[in-house]
């Protein structure tokens, strides 16, 4: 990125910070948080900070205009000891990082492209370890996001709060934040106070919880009584059980959702939507009794109950949540490859939030020139692929270009 | 007959918060137990049934023999702490944590609840019939999950168990097994100064309890250590050897396993630099720093891998089914090892 492409960055990141200081979400019990910067025109991090007050952090990145912003999920006694054994842990909140990078998505193999640094051999879809054209592992790419990657992460962050978090942990909604991450996902924060204090061991089992690993249907009602009536899960039942009761009793509602489910063969299928109406009806008078016709056993049920699990567990990337001393962006910051708000989002305004809208702060237009942009929306302005074109654009559009890197300051 | 009750108590649980209160009314010191030949032998018996068994004995007793049973316990503690040898301890804590659960599963579903609150402060109460079952307690799940952690049975994963507002729902011999954990782990935290010098008697045990413990260890390291028998790696290592030897990259965490599980088998170094080389990012100053320091070259502490319940988690365990019966990848290699040399 050229030299006045990044002062045209820090400048704008700076002016954010001076007029919409207000704007940054402190973390609770601030003092003891860990903060972290990245910047634009200088290499590495700046770690180990702490701030006395808001007041101090705003003024300094008003002044520094740092491309990222960090804070720890950890309370420290010393936040600004030099490693972590000096920091005196005292908890961690409860955080989750749900980004489109862990899900495999079309619209992925559209936007997001690489290209190998050895050969320029280049592809779309996601980064390979290894160029296959020339087993090169200098790989670089550009990541790119659209409503679909975005709609795919919101949805997920929905399922751990009103899957899990509330009914099954029990953790109450005023005790949850949204924060959609300025780029490709969502963080959900919480900080009920029985949970600071878990270790990593602990918070791995809350993530093998939510995304279902390590299940056994057994333990969840299915087993063969002595007559060989199949017992299955007790839609009345808390937790995992209930999902997966419920899960298997829409399928049988709705049977033509039957066909869709991966390692069923083409006449289980077919048998168990020709018997759908009995199952269901055997379901609603005794919620427990799986009945089997002919070719369906235990096994079959096993792969719908696979297929219900799959279907209502999230995908979430384990290290943040399992790191105690992860580090988390800043709510109000701006995230230094896209120029959008790491923005706070109420649990009643989720549904209708839209990154392209509601994340945007950058007023104005300006002059860039572009190197190579796929298709992108942004506000209601749709962009179609741009390539060696010198254009005036809003500024938003321009921030979003330039901190792609696929743009520079004419 | 309130002392009486509370002897009787503090004899069974004498690590409880009550059992420490009444022995310090009793005003015991080492000095004066050390006179008394039946805590001295009962001390040096749960010492050493806890090293060959995991285990001490468990069986009613006598109004008599609730002193000894207490005060012992207090002696092997000190004893334990003096040794400050982890395997002891751990050996120990087991052995104690399980004498409790035999109590324990004979008090009544009532008792548990008020037990566990005053012990451990935990969010625990009575449940009874949620939809078609029965259970006996619900508690807290950052409670269970401390407690747990560690537990490598599918069947005690929190995805197994019913989760229900925030609680898990227990029934009461799992209720007394998880207590059982959280008394385990309290023991091998809780370690106090001991003076220097044990009285007479006391030193005696001292002395033997540290020589047994010393040959085991030593025995063990040798099961480990000694030729490197690739055969016996666990699934997991092999695979990751494989991976190596083909030249893929491994992940961060993946390497750590690796590394970490050549190094504590008895492979130096220079010999994990070799394998990694192979690997398309290699970078040998990187490499070597970060092999030196799981080797515990580099700073104090020396890594062991990870246990199988964490390497399951990250899904690098090749047969998470059966992966259910062990719990590291160490343990696999020693018996497997020993299994082979036996053929």
């Amino acid at each position: 990125m050229a030299i006045k492409t990044l002062n045209f960055l820090v400048k704008q990141f700076s002016n954010y910070y001076r007029d919409h200081g207000n704007a940054i979400l402190p973390p609770s019990q601030f003092e003891n948080r860990e903060f972290a910067f990245f910047w634009f025109s200088r290499e590495g991090a700046l770690r180990h900070t702490s701030f006395a007050n808001l007041e101090e952090l705003i003024q300094f990145m008003g002044r520094e205009g740092p491309a990222h912003t960090f804070h720890s999920a950890a309370y420290y006694e010393k936040p600004d000891a030099p490693q972590m054994p000096l920091k005196e842990w005292r908890g961690t909140d409860l955080v989750f990082d749900i980004d489109a990078d862990h899900f495999d998505l079309p619209c992925q193999k559209q936007h997001d492209i690489w290209w190998c640094l050895e050969c320029g051999h280049r592809d779309h879809g996601r980064r390979p370890d290894l160029c296959p054209k020339c087993n090169a592992s200098r790989l670089d790419e550009l990541k790119w996001m659209c409503d679909e990657c975005l709609a795919k992460s919101k949805e997920e962050a929905i399922k751990i709060i009103e899957n899990f978090l509330v009914p099954d942990f029990g953790i109450s909604r005023s005790e949850i934040m949204i924060v959609f991450s300025g780029h490709r996902g969502y963080h959900v924060h919480s900080y009920t106070s029985e949970i600071l204090s878990l270790g990593s061991q602990a918070r791995r089992e809350i993530v093998d919880y939510i995304s279902g690993t390590g299940i056994d249907f057994r333990s969840h009602g299915f087993v063969d009584n002595a007559y060989g009536v199949p017992k299955g899960p007790d839609p009345h039942s808390p937790g995992w059980e209930r999902k997966i009761a419920q899960g298997i009793r829409f399928l049988f509602q709705n049977p033509s959702q039957l066909q869709k489910i991966p390692g069923l063969r083409a006449n289980q299928a077919r048998i168990l939507q020709e018997e759908a109406k009995t199952i269901s009806e055997h379901l609603m008078e005794e919620p427990t009794r799986y009945i089997t016709p002919k070719g369906v056993g235990r096994k079959t049920w096993s792969t719908i109950a696979q297929y219900v699990l799959e279907s209502t567990s999230a995908i979430v990337d384990e290290p943040v949540t399992t790191d105690i001393h992860r580090l988390i962006r800043l709510p109000g910051s701006l995230h230094g490859k896209t120029g959008f708000i790491v923005k706070k989002v109420e649990l009643s305004a989720l549904a209708d939030f839209d990154p392209f809208r509601h994340a945007q702060t950058f007023q104005g237009t300006i002059t860039v020139s572009i190197k190579d942009s796929p298709a992108f929306t942004l506000g209601s302005v749709h962009y179609p692929p741009m390539r060696e074109i010198k254009k005036e654009l809003p500024l938003s559009a321009a921030m979003l270009l330039l901190c792609k890197g696929v743009a520079e300051i004419t | 007959m309130h002392e009486d009750i509370s002897i009787h108590e503090a004899a069974k649980y004498p690590w409880s918060v009550m059992a420490r209160s009444l022995l310090k009314n009793l005003d015991v010191t080492l000095g004066e137990v050390d006179n008394n030949p039946r805590v001295v032998q009962r001390a040096h018996d749960r010492l050493t049934q806890a090293l060959d068994s995991r285990r001490t004995q468990t069986r009613e007793m006598q109004s008599d023999d609730e002193y000894i049973e207490l005060t012992s316990f207090f002696v092997a503690k000190a004893l334990v702490d003096g040794i400050g040898s982890m395997f002891l301890r751990r050996r120990w804590a087991t052995a104690e944590a399980k004498r409790a659960e035999g109590f324990l599963l004979k008090e009544s579903e009532t008792k548990l609840p008020q037990f566990a609150k005053q012990e451990f402060n935990w969010q625990i109460s009575s449940a009874g019939r949620v939809a078609s079952r029965v259970f006996s307690h619900r508690l807290h799940f950052s409670n269970y999950l401390d407690a747990t952690a560690g537990f490598h049975e599918r069947e005690w994963k929190l995805v197994n168990k019913r989760l229900d507002k925030g609680y898990v729902l227990l029934r009461k011999s799992e209720t007394v097994r998880v207590i059982r954990a959280a008394v385990e782990k309290m023991l091998i935290r809780d370690i106090k100064k001991v003076p220097a010098n044990f009285p007479p008697n006391i030193q005696k045990v001292y002395e033997d309890i540290d020589e047994t413990v010393r040959k085991q260890t030593d025995r063990m390291r040798q099961e480990i250590q000694g030729e490197i028998v690739t055969e016996a790696f666990p699934p997991c290592m092999q695979a990751l050897l494989a991976d190596m030897n083909e030249g893929k990259p491994l992940s961060h965490i993946a390497r750590f396993a690796i590394t970490a599980f050549l190094l504590n088998v008895g492979m130096d170094v220079d010999s994990v630099l070799e394998l990694f080389m192979r690997a398309p990012d290699f970078r040998e100053d990187l490499a070597r720093y970060q092999i030196e320091h799981i080797a515990g070259k580099r700073g104090s502490t020396e890594y062991t891998p990870p246990s199988c319940a964490y390497m399951i988690s990250v899904r690098l365990c090749v047969d998470p089914d059966k992966a259910e019966s062990r719990r590291h990848p160490l343990a696999y290699y020693r018996r497997r090892r020993k299994w082979l040399s036996k053929r």
